[in-house]
């Protein structure tokens, strides 16, 4: 009796039959040795116990030979199964290359969509899943938040203490480290021509125990070098900045006006306590003495710096947040001397994104994450469309095969390996998308966190295997319930025409779908765009896209007051400064692409000081919620610099110098308040002191906001920068651009900065917007966020409409043929094409727009001056949407009107 | 059976292939024929012979049928393919280049040692 091969049973049931069959032929060999012991005479009963005795212990034999026998069977059906794949695999090769174009579309589609999710999963990864990095046994290190009751804020809390603060907390026993760090700042290193900007980061030797980092280079600086007042100037260089400059180890640098000798260099990626980006270390001590000399040691009411700090491995969380609290209660009574209730401390998590007080950017984060998932989606639904799609292309195909034997199962597996196939392209697509990408995400959405080398973790290839073939699994489930269901009688009589209107009512569905995602994400971005144009239209009183502020750290040179002797001495600190600025403003105005410059003391958005004004006859001026008013002083050339509308009288001129006349400018708001009901322009107010001379207002100039884009009436009043009556207050250069492109302005400002004097610190020079952005952020992130990824998801969306009408004009050739040939005419074969693009196109943007309207409320609060159902938001989103839906079925349709009737006909 | 000698390791394959080599035998058929051949100093322990067999199988060496005997009982006869004739015969010339060889080398003790 012939038996199948082995290989082809199924495993189920084959273990019973494989042993039965051992058992057999042993049983068998029995037979065969008892008759042959019996023709040489034995009888059977001997010969029968002699032939058994022979084989020895038949049971376990036959164990043994069933447990190799399926060993090798499992060898070999792994073999076998290892070589289908090789064959799908080969198959699924043929296949792409055959159709390159639509495989392209595929890969494109799933790696743009794929690879926008690996960079967000990453980053939300860094901030609020990992540690930061070199930082073993994370869960021992904490950050103390401080929190207590103040009058002006009620119940509020930071991370921020001083260095007595710091002190106490240190001594604390349950930590066995605490360290202090001030946040990164750009400071000056080097003079002249050569200097330039670095971020430095102020921190306790006590930083790198406590998160228990290794230097990749050289050694830390040690506790004896950062003791008070100034701590010995060393430095520790960061992983990147050792990379541009290799030869730094050992080297001297001038920071600010101190030389530090570098001495080590962090390992890579390592970015303190934080996330924000940081290219040399210095003791905390030497910082602190560089900004404030040795006041510092003593001083328990300024908040400059944050603490982490390792907790003791005998002790609980719990035990070490009474004793923190305890410490800081002693802490708030000896400082500010007020019964303040229950000042408390909280032990954050180390990781970025947890604790009390969350970085703004990971809830952007999420958001980013949760837009990439729609786009990802979409793209799902678009590449399940292509090859259901393809699958119904190929029915005639499959439904040969499938009559020709193969299974079912067989034919469902082989797509499945297909789309793997196609995924595993498009994870490679995805992770060169990603690398690209992530530069652009940081650059764009997350500014201020260091970027970390995530990408290529092993972490993030997981990842991107996972959702790979996690979306190959789904897209290739369509298409293979579609091959499993095949009629074949049907598919093999129509020449591969027919589809089933389900078949086609499903694709239609996806499309429907894609259209209303990024209909959903359009109107986000539309409601985002509009916020934000709203608040840049708030009037500011100055032209901020235009202007550039520099600033240049000179020498510490406390003002003489006006009038006395010194300020007259040209050798004087405050004249060496202002013949800086001085010559600084001639050479910058020569600058071809500088409109105007101005040296000023306050600076909008920036820096703003008040002290005493009064005006004569007046016993005092009303209170206004902001405060004020405020002083500046500011040059001849400062309102024309800043685009500031002069209302009545006149600017300062060149004349109001610091023994003229005594003149000053006062604001709308100022002249509304202290004037209320005359003029003010020859009125007399006094500034500074009461025994300082009467100065006369000349001028009145429209409002410049002082500290944020929404703030409310500021009263303020400006005099010549000759006369600023105070002993403080560093001046800074405004300049005025010519053209849009203000990061240039500003390149061509601090070169000329660089070269005013050979010992000029490095020039810190930003576009004035800069200032403006964190207060933007929201908006801005928001309508990029939303544009970007909207805009992604709608060509995404736009690239399956055109390749469903596509598909489906190059179905109906035939049907079309018969039409033209039956005299329609080419207006109704293209009306009859789309309208079904119209159709798939009214329903996704009605769709789109019902489910925008119901999820724009959780944006609301996020939203400027517009409500989240702004009518003309959505009709111009749906316009926009429905305009280039019509172009994306123009085409198919145009083709379907130029079928020639004879040749569709011959076709067959 | 006491003064069976143990058989080297890699030579029960290519004994088993060279029984099979006359015709398709099934497993009695060939423990019998290797013990008779060897004067029954080869013995080979049975149930090995039959690991032996099923691997020969799987490598595709041999292919087994159940067929019925002379005497009417049904037998899996095992009978080499291709490959397998193949595989003998490359496996006898090694073994016999490789027997001589070490042959030589053992009758060379026999010499007297100089001293």
């Amino acid at each position: 009796m012939p038996r199948s091969p082995r290989l082809l049973r199924l495993r189920i049931g084959r273990d019973a039959q494989l042993d039965a069959e051992m058992l057999e032929e042993i049983e068998a060999h029995i037979a065969f040795c008892v008759d042959h012991l019996v023709a040489r005479g034995v009888p059977r009963g001997a010969a029968e116990q002699q032939a058994r005795e022979r084989f020895g212990d038949i049971e376990e034999a036959r164990r043994q030979l069933c447990k190799s026998a399926r060993r090798r069977e499992d060898r070999m059906q792994r073999r076998e199964w290892m070589s289908m794949i090789r064959q799908d695999l080969t198959f699924a090769f043929r296949q792409a290359r055959r159709e390159v174009g639509v495989t392209s579309i595929i890969v494109a589609t799933l790696g743009l969509g794929i690879g926008a999710n690996l960079v967000m999963l990453d980053i939300v990864d860094r901030m609020l899943l990992s540690p930061p990095s070199h930082t073993p046994r994370a869960d021992r290190v904490v950050r103390p938040w401080f929190e207590r009751m103040t009058k002006q804020l009620g119940q509020s809390g930071s991370y921020s203490t001083n260095w007595p603060g710091y002190n106490d907390l240190a001594a604390a026993k349950s930590f066995s480290a605490v360290a202090a760090y001030e946040n990164p700042r750009e400071m000056s290193m080097g003079r002249g021509a050569d200097a330039s900007g670095v971020q430095v980061s102020g921190a306790s030797a006590s930083l790198f125990t406590v998160l228990g980092a290794r230097p990749a280079r050289g050694r830390f600086f040690a506790p004896d070098e950062d003791r008070p007042p100034q701590g010995i100037p060393v430095a520790v260089v960061s992983d990147g900045y050792y990379r541009a400059h290799p030869d730094i180890v050992g080297q001297r640098v001038m920071v600010r006006d101190v030389s530090f000798t570098v001495v080590g260099v962090a390992p890579a990626d390592f970015t303190g306590a934080e996330l924000r980006p940081v290219d040399m270390w210095i003791p905390i001590t030497a910082l602190l003495h560089m900004d404030s000399g040795n006041d510092y040691v003593e001083d328990r009411q300024s908040y400059i710096m944050s603490t982490v700090a390792r907790l003791r491995d005998d002790v609980s969380l719990t035990q070490a947040t009474a004793e923190a609290s305890v410490i800081y209660r002693t802490h708030v009574d000896t400082t500010f001397n007020l019964p303040s209730p229950a000042p408390r401390v909280v032990l954050a998590s180390v990781i970025p994104a947890r604790g009390p007080d969350p970085h703004a950017s990971a809830t952007v984060a999420l958001w980013l994450l949760g837009v990439a998932g729609i786009v990802l989606l979409i793209a799902c639904a678009n590449v399940a469309t292509l090859l259901l799609t393809r699958a119904v292309r190929r029915s005639q195909e499959i439904a040969v095969r499938l009559s020709l034997g193969i299974s079912r199962s067989r034919l469902a597996g082989q797509l499945v390996v297909e789309s793997m196939f196609l995924a595993t392209l498009a994870a490679v697509v995805a992770v060169t998308v990603a690398r690209f990408a992530r530069g652009f995400i940081q650059v764009v959405f997350l500014r201020g966190i260091a970027a970390g080398d995530g990408v290529a973790g092993t972490r993030a290839v997981t990842v991107v295997a996972l959702i790979a073939f996690g979306t190959a699994a789904i897209t290739a489930l369509a298409p293979a319930l579609f091959a499993i269901s095949v009629d074949l009688s049907n598919s093999l009589k129509s020449g591969g025409r027919a589809v089933t209107d389900t078949r086609s009512r499903l694709r239609s569905t996806l499309a429907v779908f894609q259209v209303a995602l990024s209909i959903v994400l359009l109107v986000g971005a539309g409601l985002f765009v509009r916020s934000l144009h709203e608040v840049r239209s708030i009037p500011l009183g100055m032209d901020i896209d235009r202007l550039v502020l520099a600033r240049v750290n000179l020498p510490d040179a406390p003002r003489e007051p006006v009038g006395s002797q010194q300020a007259v001495a040209s050798n004087s600190p405050t004249a060496r400064r202002d013949a800086f600025w001085r010559e600084a403003r001639r050479r910058v105005i020569l600058l071809p692409n500088v409109a105007d410059a101005t040296v000023a003391i306050g600076i909008p958005f920036r820096s703003s000081i008040a002290f005493l004004f009064s005006v004569p006859g007046r016993d005092s001026l009303p209170v206004l919620k902001s405060g004020g008013p405020y002083a500046n002083g500011v040059d001849a050339s400062y309102f024309s610099t800043l685009g500031t509308r002069v209302l009545r009288g006149r600017a300062f001129t060149d004349a109001d110098g610091a023994l003229s006349q005594r003149v000053a400018i006062v604001n709308q708001s100022l002249a509304a308040v202290a004037w209320p009901a005359r003029d003010p322009i020859g009125a007399c107010v006094r500034i500074g002191s009461d025994s300082l001379p009467c100065a006369t207002v000349v001028g009145v100039v429209e409002d410049v906001h002082r500290n944020t884009v929404l703030e409310g009436q500021q009263m303020q009043y400006y005099v010549p920068i000759a006369q600023w009556p105070l002993r403080f207050g560093a001046p800074a250069m405004i300049v005025r651009s010519r053209s849009d492109a203000v990061e240039r302005t500003a390149l061509d400002v601090r070169r000329a900065l660089q070269t005013v004097a050979s010992d000029t610190p490095y020039p810190l020079v930003d576009p004035f917007a800069t200032f403006l952005d964190p207060q933007l952020a929201s908006w801005r992130l928001g309508a990029r966020m939303f544009s970007v990824f909207g805009s992604l998801a709608f060509v995404v969306s736009m690239i399956g409409l055109y390749g469903l009408l596509a598909y489906s004009v190059a179905q109906r050739r035939h049907e079309f043929g018969i039409r033209a040939a039956l005299g329609a005419g080419v207006d109704h074969i293209v009306a009859l094409v789309l309208f079904r693009g119209v159709k798939i196109v009214a329903f996704g943007v009605a769709f789109g727009l019902v489910v925008a309207a119901l999820a724009s409320r959780w944006i609301a609060s996020l939203l400027f001056r517009i409500g989240p159902r702004d009518v003309s938001v959505y009709v111009t989103i749906a316009v926009i949407a429905s305009a280039v839906a019509l172009c994306a079925s123009i085409v198919p349709a145009w083709r379907a009107a130029s079928v020639d009737p004879m040749q569709a006909l011959r076709a067959d | 059976v006491d003064d069976q000698l143990p058989l080297l390791k890699g030579t029960v394959d290519m004994l088993v292939l060279k029984s099979l080599s006359f015709g398709p035998m099934h497993g009695f058929g060939i423990s019998q024929w290797l013990e008779a051949r060897s004067s029954g100093a080869l013995g080979l322990n049975d149930s090995a012979m039959y690991q032996v067999l099923h691997r020969l199988e799987a490598r595709g060496f041999v292919k087994a049928e159940w067929r019925l005997t002379d005497n009417n009982r049904r037998g899996r006869y095992y009978g080499l393919t291709h490959a397998g004739r193949a595989h003998l015969k490359a496996a006898t010339s090694t073994w016999l280049r490789y027997s001589a060889s070490v042959t030589e080398i053992m009758t060379l003790t026999a010499r007297p040692s100089p001293g």
